[in-house]
């Protein structure tokens, strides 16, 4: 198995493939300064090692990685002058570290610029050297058997029935990079075995039908059946606002087959309001608690004068129905407006506000103590502490004033609360400000040194506070005490954008003819006798199944089988589907199967270049054009291939690739195991996180389709947004569900991936950004050059640490660093990811951090600081310097990851050294067509790496 | 298949009592045999990962550290086992012992090897085989399922986080199940359609067709290199072994699954509810071991990577984040020891309410508990800290096995292994130790 590339530097951890390591770090060797090589006469040798290289080791390296101390479990003064075994990986840390500038470190004293040279060539001639010897041992694809998503659309394809035939089937483990279809990490097992069986058995028990059609039920609702869960408050009937219901309860049903619900409607949607959503779920009951699953999500845009009809199609078994003598008979079809204008459900919410009243006792008998406040009597004591009473008061009520305004947002709905709080805060801040005036003076001390005294960053408090008031200006404060004010601002209450339903109906299951499409597909009505249509039946299956023409031997195996079932089955379908199954489970239908026994890799043939094609950009078998161009053996006739693959990438399907390998290259499902703290974000709703992963691949896609440069990965003019994100966003953008392309100007600082919620928050702990984890995020995943694991038992920072609780996270990175030892790595880890700091977990535009204090019950801002200097003396400032940066500087690091990462995902392994000269070319070629995607796709599948094995 | 007669005792058993029908299992009477002879041995693991609070004697927070207080006979459960004081005479508290293999592997390394004592490093990620499946190779023929696989993740996840306990003979890892309704599906569900006849054939087809899939693979497998072929020998093994599967189905295939209502489980619950979905675990573990539809399960509840495992939300959805990795780094400090006690303690009241169901389940003159050796612990001590592994030892009365102790030992003089020696000799597997083990345990049996 290919592992490592995490564990660099980690001689524990070391990899049993050297040259996949190799191939990863490959990427830094060739891209440092090219200068007069020292050594020019042929490969490294022992006899310069000793002479020129060891000295140098000894003079700058030793130190730090000798006998004494072996510093990211690094040890130099051992290696000898060779690179074989795992010695190569060691040496090639050497050289990225040395390249990078990040070794040896300043302290140790500069190393001259032509020892630098010295080291650097003889240890990438060393690495060359040993990568020739290694040729062509390791850097073939490996057999590879179908991912869960693979299995699952090619069943789909191969039968025509669109069913998860992969449910059972465990979870797939991901290769050092991420990618699930990597042919070293995909492991089996009997329980897949068995399963696989499973799926096979029942995938044909749907395509191949017994007996006379079954009864087709039809139901149509045009008022909504009653809940049968009268806690649920939400309205139902025809006319739906957001939240509003209509059900359809249906006591006889199909427990199988194909059904399509439909529904006629339309919508009111008011001046300003969004498109209503329409989501239709079956279930057993009306409510969520029990169980029920989602069928489809549509908006829904025409008016309530032109009705229309939305239709959904599923299986009704994949639906959860009522067992035998269920508690509640029927299933239920329920129509929801789940339209969300992003504004939070229910104001105002729970705060815990920092005070000073619980500490108030503490605090006093601290401050007396510390001399911080002179209190020369008991009288002016108890005085003290009935003012700091009164102080607490106000500050809470600031607080909460605060609180709210900044989850309000300035909309209609809202104007009056908005006033009536800004006039709270407003005030509040002023009697606050009188009150800590009158008391510090009374104590003989400056207004700061008195916040001080009680461990308050004021002035970034106040500063976060004028930023929050700031963004009302233009609202007229409002005492929630005058009542006629209110009532003269008071808003007609507005209708809601409403989905309006006019009827409901459910049929299934359906079916053109009986049997249905599947069945006479697999089994067409050919001439002769039964076992001829046998033979014929099953060449065909197995051709599309194989992926390949079948020949009368791979035919005979399975032949067998038939001819020894078919007199002990009951029926010819029923021998069929056993022998069909039987196809289902054989290696060459779970593997992408190209045999070669040979040392020297081959050519591969036309269908098996076929298939690979076609599970890199539709994770599917070929379609049946793709196929015959195989077997007409045209595929790589000149312009033939080019014009498929662009063929093949306007196409729907390609939206695999885009889910897919965006999924695993980003690592957006990381975005689940991020709980969102609503202490933190009480606004936070959990419906955004599948968009935020879906504006993610609707952004790359958007880049696909449109051939444009794939730099729009680090910044672009435009952004992807649905109504709900660009509320999340505070951006203006289209009403409802669907994703838009909206251009955005040189101010916004959206563009790009960097600054998507998906990647934000999946680098995040659900209560703040994590710099260090977005760091990382960027080093390996966009520059393909990621930091030495963290060493054992290292703690994480904790922001609660009374030192460090009011500091920013750059203030406590910086205190981090102070630990030689912990400085050593994260000096080239954490300026990557300071700049960011300006984006909360859930990826909003943040002025102060929130820190919620468990010990004082509150809540403190702290102040932001994004700026950096880079391991290389590079300042940056915010999140645009980044984007900058990467733009100017690393360009090529990038663009060379990206055909890196896409090129391992195409052939489903690891990239090795071999690699590198392939990458490189590629890389070139992608510079060249502008770094247009598709023309990177056309490239890689026309080069040597993907068209042999 | 040697010892039917107690099948047929069920196979009776299940018939007078209207077989398929929902039997009151409530009335907590296990499904094997009732008389004292030949009561099934039992096993179950339950792994927890990231380590626990181990706080001095002297801390004011001590009560939040895992370990009791005193020792021997002699000793006080924390507020983190409290949850186990009324099953104190069925429990015994393990200290001070650990795999000396994991001493030199990552912190993050060692959930792998918890039941395999394997020496993962050096970039060689070979596993051997783990316990539970070294009892299920001997003893598992006598139920359905050799054995029972779970975790919350699922899968097997990456060699040194793997997101299972099991390895097989070769030390590949044994995927988890981790989906509530695909395990019920599994040890209970009846989705098998037609007549008996019909099953029967399929299964005969099954064998057959497995054959022949084998013998055409071995025959592929001479077309393949060097590499491709170490590859695919996990297709071959994993059919070949699939293959005596299907003559165990066979074996069983009169005998109807264990007709349990889907209401005594919440079959819904997913890991974004953790109470649920813990609870629905250990209910599926208890129906298994209570109906005899497997004498061996292992569940993992998290894998020991934070960046990864399901598991590391968990604490967050009881009020306790902002995750599992988390806290556990912060239990150094006298807040975080307290933080993470609490969550262990809910650990703990679920680990609690499975042995209080195994032990008021009567079974011949014991009760189900009597006959299951219970393992519940973690790999870790202090956080990434592969020394002094928390461990639980229950049940086992009827195996021979002594409670109510809290054993500490030095880690030079006594390894985990030793335990696990001493475990598969109490369930029927003498002498011949287990991995590194250098004797045995003696302090745990009478």
């Amino acid at each position: 198995m290919e592992f490592g590339a995490r564990r660099l530097l980690n001689p524990m951890k070391c990899t049993t493939n050297l040259a996949f390591l190799l191939g990863f770090l490959a990427s830094s060797v060739f891209l440092g300064v090219q200068a007069a090589d020292p050594f020019p006469a042929g490969p490294s040798t022992t006899a310069d090692f000793e002479s020129a290289i060891k000295p140098i080791l000894t003079a700058h390296c030793v130190s730090c990685h000798g006998a004494q101390k072996q510093k990211a479990e690094l040890r130099i003064d051992t290696l000898s002058g060779t690179f074989s075994g795992p010695t190569a990986e060691t040496w090639h840390d050497i050289l990225n570290r040395v390249e990078l500038g990040e070794m040896p470190p300043e302290k140790s004293g500069t190393l001259p610029t032509r020892q630098r040279r010295q080291l650097v060539s003889w240890i990438r001639k060393g690495i060359q050297a040993e990568s020739l010897q290694r040729k062509g041992i390791q850097n073939r694809t490996v057999v590879r058997r179908l991912t869960r998503y693979e299995f699952n659309n090619t069943l789909r394809d191969l039968l025509g029935i669109d069913l998860d035939f992969a449910q059972d089937l465990p979870p797939e483990s991901s290769s050092p990079n991420g990618f699930k279809n990597n042919g070293g990490t995909l492991g089996l097992s009997p329980l897949q075995i068995e399963y696989y069986l499973l799926a096979a058995r029942r995938a044909m028990g749907k395509a191949i039908v017994s007996g006379t059609a079954p009864q087709v039920f039809k139901h149509q609702f045009e008022e909504s059946s009653a809940s049968n869960t009268p806690k649920i408050k939400t309205p139902i009937g025809n006319r739906m606002e957001p939240g509003g219901r209509f059900f359809g309860k249906m006591l006889e049903y199909p427990t199988e087959g194909e059904f399509i619900v439909r529904v006629r409607a339309g919508a009111v949607i008011p001046q300003g309001e969004g498109i209503p959503r329409m989501q239709v779920s079956i279930g057993l009951r009306s409510d969520t608690v029990s169980p029920t699953r989602v069928l489809g999500q549509v908006d829904v845009p025409n008016p309530e004068t032109e009705l229309e009809v939305y239709e959904f199609r599923g299986r009704i078994e994949e639906f959860p129905l009522p067992g035998h003598n269920p508690k509640f008979p029927g299933v239920t079809i329920a129509v929801n407006n789940i339209y969300d204008d992003g504004l939070p459900a229910e104001l105002p919410l729970k705060i815990d506000p920092i005070g000073f009243a619980a500490a108030e006792k503490k605090v006093i008998a601290l401050a007396v103590e510390q001399n911080a406040l002179q209190v020369p009597s008991a009288h002016n004591a108890a005085h003290a502490k009935k003012q700091i009473r009164t102080l607490n008061k106000l500050f809470v009520t600031l607080q909460q004033a605060i609180e709210e305004l900044r989850r309000l947002k300035p909309n209609h709905e809202q104007q009056l609360a908005l006033a009536s709080r800004l006039f709270d805060a407003q005030s509040a801040q002023n009697k606050l400000e009188g009150q800590v005036r009158s008391l510090s003076k009374q104590l003989e001390l400056t207004p700061q040194a008195f916040w001080e005294t009680f461990h308050v960053d004021h002035a970034a408090i106040l500063a976060d506070h004028q930023a929050v008031i700031k963004r009302f200006a233009s609202i007229t404060p409002l005492d929630r005490r005058d009542k006629d004010a209110i009532r003269a601002r008071l808003p007609a209450q507005p209708q809601r954008t409403t989905l309006v339903v006019e009827s409901l109906e459910f049929e299934g299951p359906v079916f053109d003819h009986w049997p249905p499409k599947s069945h006479r597909q697999l089994l067409p009505e050919v001439p002769g006798d039964e076992r001829s249509r046998a033979d014929f039946c099953l060449r065909q299956f197995m051709t599309r199944a194989y992926r390949r023409p079948v020949t009368d031997s791979d035919a005979q195996v399975v032949l067998d089988f038939y001819d020894e079932i078919r007199p002990l089955s009951d029926s010819f379908e029923e021998a069929m589907r056993e022998t069909f199954a039987m196809v289902l489970v054989s290696p060459e239908f779970l593997f992408q199967f190209e045999p070669n026994a040979s040392q020297e890799p081959r050519a591969l043939t036309q269908h098996e270049l076929a298939t690979r094609i076609s599970y890199f950009l539709w994770s599917t078998l070929p379609d049946p054009s793709l196929m015959e161009l195989a077997d007409q053996g045209k595929l790589l006739q000149p312009g033939i291939l080019e014009q498929h693959l662009r063929q093949m990438l306007r196409d729907p399907r390609t939206e695999q690739l885009v889910e897919h390998f965006t999924d695993q290259w980003l690592d957006l499902s990381g975005i689940e195991r991020v709980a969102v703290n609503p202490e933190y974000y009480p606004q936070f709703d959990n419906r955004l996180k599948p968009l935020m992963r879906q504006e993610t691949q609707a952004f790359f896609s958007e880049i696909l389709r449109n051939d444009l440069s794939v730099l729009n990965l680090i910044d672009s003019d435009f952004v992807m947004l649905n109504e709900p994100l660009a509320k999340h966003y505070g951006l203006k953008g289209p009403k409802g569900g669907a994703f838009e392309r909206v251009t955005i100007g040189p101010e916004s600082y959206r563009g790009g991936l960097l600054t998507q919620a998906s990647i934000l928050l999946l680098n995040s702990t659900g209560e703040d950004s994590h710099p260090i984890r977005r760091a990382v995020w960027l080093r390996s995943r966009l520059l393909d050059d990621p930091p030495a694991p963290p060493p054992p038992d290292v703690p994480e920072l904790d922001s609660q640490e009374p030192e460090l609780v009011s500091l920013s996270v750059r203030a406590q990175l910086e205190k981090h660093r102070t630990k030689e030892a912990c400085n050593d790595c994260h000096r080239g880890i954490d300026p990557w990811g300071i700049p960011w700091e300006q984006f909360d977990a859930v990826g909003q535009w943040r002025e102060t951090a929130v820190r919620i204090v468990r010990k004082r019950k509150g809540k403190l801002h702290v102040p932001i600081e994004a700026v950096t200097v880079l391991p290389n003396g590079n300042r940056i400032e915010g999140i645009q310097q980044l984007k900058r940066y990467l733009l100017d500087h690393e360009e090529r690091r990038f663009t060379r990851a990206f055909t890196s990462r896409l090129l391992e995902y195409s052939i489903g392994r690891s990239v090795t050294l071999n690699d590198h000269n392939a990458i490189e070319s590629l890389t070139d070629q992608f510079k060249d067509c502008n770094y247009r995607l598709s023309d990177l796709i056309v490239a890689i599948v026309n080069s040597e790496i993907f068209q042999t094995k | 298949m040697t010892n039917k007669s107690w099948q047929l005792n069920r196979r009776t058993l299940l018939r007078g009592g209207g077989a398929g029908m929902a039997l009151p299992w409530l009335e907590g009477m296990a499904w094997g045999k009732t008389t004292s002879q030949d009561l099934p041995k039992r096993f179950c693991c339950v792994y927890f990962p990231f380590g626990v609070a181990v706080p001095p004697d002297d801390h004011a927070h001590r009560q939040w550290g895992w370990f009791p207080t005193g020792a021997g006979t002699d000793f006080e459960l924390t507020n983190v086992l409290s949850p186990l004081e009324s099953l104190r005479d069925d429990i015994t508290v393990i200290g001070g012992i650990s795999h000396p293999n994991g001493w030199s592997m990552g912190g993050h390394d060692t959930g792998d090897i918890f039941l395999t004592g394997a020496l993962m490093k050096g970039g060689v990620f070979i596993n051997s085989i783990s316990l539970d499946q070294r009892f299920a190779e001997a003893n598992g023929a006598s139920t359905r399922f050799p054995s029972l696989t779970l975790s919350s993740d699922g899968g097997v996840g990456e060699p040194t986080r793997s997101c299972t306990l099991s390895f097989s003979r070769e030390g590949r890892p044994i995927p988890a199940l981790s989906s509530p309704l695909q395990i019920f599906n599994r040890l209970f569900g009846n989705d098998t359609s037609g007549t008996m006849a019909q099953q029967r054939q399929r299964l005969k087809n099954e064998s057959s067709m497995l054959d022949r899939v084998l013998e055409h693979s071995k025959s592929l497998n001479r077309r393949l290199g060097k590499a491709d072929q170490r590859k695919f020998d996990e297709y071959l093994s994993s059919v070949r072994s699939i293959e005596q599967r299907v003559e165990r189905a066979e074996a069983w295939l009169e005998i109807p699954k264990p007709g349990v209502s889907p209401d005594s489980v919440d079959t819904a619950a997913n890991q974004q509810g953790p109470r649920e979905y813990i609870k629905a675990i250990y209910d599926l573990m208890f129906l298994a071991y209570q109906t005899d539809s497997t004498r061996v399960a292992t569940y993992m509840i998290g894998q020991v990577a934070g960046a990864t495992t399901i598991a590391n939300a968990f604490p967050s959805c009881l009020g306790l984040p902002p995750n599992w990795h988390g806290l556990a780094h912060g239990a150094g400090k006298p807040e975080g020891i307290q933080k993470l006690g609490k969550f262990d303690q809910f650990l703990a009241q679920n680990h609690a309410r499975f042995l209080n169901r195994m032990k008021e389940t009567s079974e011949g003159d014991g009760s189900l508990l009597d006959r299951t050796i219970v393992l519940y612990g973690s790999s870790n001590s202090r956080t990434h800290s592969n020394h002094n592994y928390p461990l639980l030892l229950a049940g086992g009365r009827g195996l021979g096995f002594k409670h109510g102790q809290y054993l500490r030992y030095n880690e030079r003089e006594m390894r985990l292994s030793n335990l696990y020696a001493t475990m598969l000799e109490r369930l029927g597997i003498p002498d011949e130790g287990f991995a590194d083990s250098t004797g045995e345990m003696s302090d745990v049996t009478a």
